[in-house]
């Protein structure tokens, strides 16, 4: 279970997410949904300590990145909007190399990446140097790696963004399976189809507030509309004078 | 033609703004490199005045000694404008961000090229340029020149770069269509490298202080190692025969030889722009196409270890990779090398005073050192580049993270402290008492010098660098070779007391050397390395742990 509460953001006097809270259930795949510069990118940075939570708290599991943050780091994986990785290792090296970070036992490791890559079609260029990938090649080798110490909460952040057709549909049928094993998924998107098709429950940010959260069918129950696209405009619609 | 000014123009703007909105961190940058260029213009004049004098006053010989001595320079100059240029035009040409924004607009592929070189060329000969000036200023003076003549002379080093960076040029845009971009690039930077050690040790080996004084026979041997290859095929003789005949017979002298250069820098120009059509498209275009390996995934010969595990084999298999990684274990080799062959060529006279030499040899050490973790351990947390994200999202305190490269890269430095320590004393064989001060005294500088660069190295961590040159150039670089130097100068001194008087007990039996004294006075050195080191790594992770990602 993923859980914000009153997450908030300054850079000086500048609020990029004010007093956010969301819960996110186990096992639930959840949408996070905002125009550019919503603060969606900060929010996902601050869960993953890649910068600092000006005030607030998130906690996975129960434990809190600031009073844990070993213990919270073991129980995620991010996959950030641009894929960089170590260029001069070899898929498989990187592969390896975070297994040992994560310790992740041999058994469980082989069986992890056999599985995986499979399953992402990262096999066939897994011994290749990375600096020879392509942005969805690298995309889908660090979705496999990130996998390989199995999470308890996924972290996505426009994860769709490079991938061919056929790796989204395998994505987004994958985030439903790993859901249903019990892993929590938050995943930023700018794609309100891939909202509808693979997410439970969606949040909607814009100017670091979070407008509406909830199912779909509740959400659009409630703004009495049948389409996420026609609530997103709404929601986020910029003020007029 | 329009074209031309509008892709001038896009460039002067994009310049216009990097000069009038300049990062915090570049007015810093460019002060400093001011101030260091300041200080580079006199020393490099009078290296060279004293380099021209020395060949000059040999007698009959001297002038043929200071022609032969440019030829040898220009012809390396050649050598590396030439891997320069190929190591500029690769991101200039291929990788750089504009190039799709450019291709996409209205304007000729040869109206690009021609603008992209021109960069190229001054990229490739803005240093050697600039070093012409003091060693040309310097040469002036020796060979008693007009300001005419040399301004001259520094005018003909015009059509000479163009035409050494068109062949560059040339060179690059017939590999990219054999090889991956990246690739050409990285064989490129590791020649230039391997060029330049292994100029800089044949030039020492070759021993010129010997020619003073030196018998004849002696002066020809010199003479004939100095012989660089003089052909009409190669750029440097032309340049070359273009400054004796200046020297000898005034500027007219020159003048047909320029006009020639200035015309075959065109003729040059012309054909780089003329390849470019055929081959630079079709060349952009595979810029990325690597050998696939044939190997599909079978079972991995994963062993569960631990993070330190797998850093260093991460950090290992880099070093050997990254061509700017250990190109850099290659230049601290020449350096090592030309301060252990000085010691062991230490004129014979200065042999009587071996003891106060190898005193000092312990700050030459720690120069050497200092220089050894500017280049070695100060870029190993830039180096993560962009993947840092990986260790900061990971299970993995920044405490951890950073005292980890400490031990990893701290090691082998103070290995080699030691190997340099140990050659030292077998070079000058000095007493016991001054071994063990070197030795313990390398021991305490390697440390500080691994601390030091570790924690800076974590305190100016910048990964958007795309060469560890970058850091080591800049503040960090300077800041951590200020600290160094300084802790070896207050070690010094405070040894110098204890030293002497140890000197004078063993010279003089009225005088005492107080063992407990000395004692007192290394654990001041040792509270000052405590300091510094813990100052340092403190202040380092510190601002890791913090850092916005």
């Amino acid at each position: 279970m993923i859980e914000l509460v009153n997450l908030t953001k300054k850079y000086g006097s500048f609020t990029a997410v004010r007093e956010l809270n969301l819960t996110i259930k186990k096992g639930e795949v959840f949408g996070f949904l905002g125009p550019n510069g919503a603060g969606k990118t900060s929010t996902i940075k601050m869960m993953c300590g890649l910068t600092s939570i000006t005030s607030g708290d998130a906690l996975i599991d129960g434990i809190s990145i600031l009073k844990d943050p070993m213990g919270y780091k073991h129980r995620f994986a991010l996959i950030p909007d641009k894929p960089y990785m170590f260029e001069k290792l070899r898929g498989i090296e990187y592969a390896r190399f975070t297994g040992n970070l994560y310790n992740v036992p041999a058994g469980e490791f082989n069986r992890r990446l056999e599985k995986y890559a499979r399953i992402f079609g990262v096999d066939e260029y897994i011994n290749d140097f990375i600096e020879t990938y392509s942005h969805g090649m690298s995309q889908k080798l660090l979705i496999v790696s990130s996998l390989l110490h199995a999470p308890k909460a996924f972290i996505l952040d426009e994860p769709m963004v490079g991938l061919d057709p056929r790796s989204m549909k395998t994505l987004r049928d994958q985030f439903v399976k790993l859901a249903a094993d019990g892993m929590t998924v938050f995943m930023s998107t700018h794609s309100l189809e891939t909202a509808e098709a693979v997410c439970d429950t969606v949040g909607v940010l814009d100017h670091g507030r979070l407008l509406a959260s909830g199912s779909i069918s509740a959400i659009k129950r409630k703004n009495r509309s049948k389409k996420l696209e026609d609530i997103f405009f709404k929601l986020t619609e910029p003020e007029t004078a | 033609m329009s074209d031309l000014f509008w892709l001038l123009n896009f460039h002067f703007t994009q310049f216009k703004n990097r000069l009038t909105n300049p990062t915090k961190e570049t007015a810093v940058k460019n002060i400093l490199i001011f101030i260091f260029a300041a200080m580079f213009f006199p020393i490099i004049y009078q290296l060279f005045f004293y380099i021209f004098n020395h060949f000059r006053s040999v007698p009959i010989i001297g002038g043929l000694l200071v022609n032969r001595l440019l030829y040898a320079f220009y012809m390396t100059f050649s050598i590396m404008t030439v891997l320069s240029a190929i190591v500029s035009a690769i991101p200039v040409l291929y990788l750089s961000r504009d190039m799709e924004f450019l291709f996409s607009s209205p304007v000729s592929i040869e109206t690009i090229f021609t603008v992209q070189s021109a960069k190229i060329t001054m990229a490739a000969s803005w240093m050697i340029v600039l070093m012409a000036v003091p060693i040309f200023a310097a040469y002036t003076t020796v060979m008693k020149l007009s300001a005419g003549q040399y301004i001259f002379i520094l005018l003909a080093h015009v059509p000479f770069f163009v035409i050494l960076a068109s062949i560059g040029i040339m060179l690059t845009l017939l590999l990219v269509r054999f090889f991956p971009a990246e690739n050409v690039r990285n064989i490129a930077v590791a020649f230039s490298g391997i060029f330049v050690v292994a100029f800089i040790v044949y030039f020492r080996m070759l021993q010129p202080e010997k020619l003073t004084g030196a018998s004849f026979t002696e002066v020809s041997q010199f003479f004939d190692a100095l012989r660089a290859p003089e052909s009409p095929f190669f750029p440097h003789t032309h340049f070359v025969n273009l400054v004796k005949a200046i020297t000898a017979s005034g500027v007219y002298a020159g003048l047909g030889t320029f006009f020639a250069q200035l015309a075959v820098a065109a003729l040059a120009s012309a054909a780089t722009i003329r390849l470019s059509g055929r081959y630079y498209f079709e060349g952009y275009g595979r810029k990325n196409i690597y050998r696939k390996s044939k190997n599909r995934y079978v079972a991995a010969a994963y062993k569960q270890g631990t993070v330190y595990a797998a850093q260093t084999s991460k950090d290992f298999k880099y070093l050997t990779r990254d061509t700017s990684q250990w190109i850099q274990v290659v230049f601290l080799a020449g350096l090592v090398f030309i301060y252990l062959y000085n010691l062991y060529k230490m004129p014979a006279e200065l042999f009587n005073l071996r003891e106060f030499i190898y005193f000092l040899n312990i700050g030459f050490i720690g120069m050497v050192l200092s220089a050894v973790g500017a280049r070695f351990i100060l870029p190993v947390i830039s180096n993560e580049g962009k993947g840092f994200w990986i260790f900061k999202t990971a299970p993995l305190t920044m405490r951890r993270y950073v005292w980890y490269k400490f031990l990893v890269y701290g090691a082998p430095v103070v290995v080699l402290g030691q190997v340099v320590a140990a050659v030292s004393i077998y070079i000058l064989r000095p007493g016991t008492f001054i071994n063990i001060v070197t030795i313990i005294s390398t021991f305490v500088i390697t440390l500080v010098i691994t601390a030091v660069g570790t924690g800076f190295g974590a305190l100016f961590a910048n990964f958007n660098i795309k060469n560890p040159e970058e850091l080591i150039t800049g503040t960090a670089g300077l800041a951590f070779m200020f600290l160094t130097f300084l802790f070896v100068a207050v070690m010094l001194v405070i040894e110098a007391g204890m030293v002497r008087e140890y000197f004078m007990a063993s010279l003089v039996k009225a005088s005492r050397f107080n063992a407990a004294q000395y004692a007192g006075r290394f654990c001041i050195i040792l509270l000052i390395a405590a300091a510094i080191s813990a100052g340092a790594m403190e202040a380092g992770i510190r601002k890791i742990e913090k850092a916005e990602y």
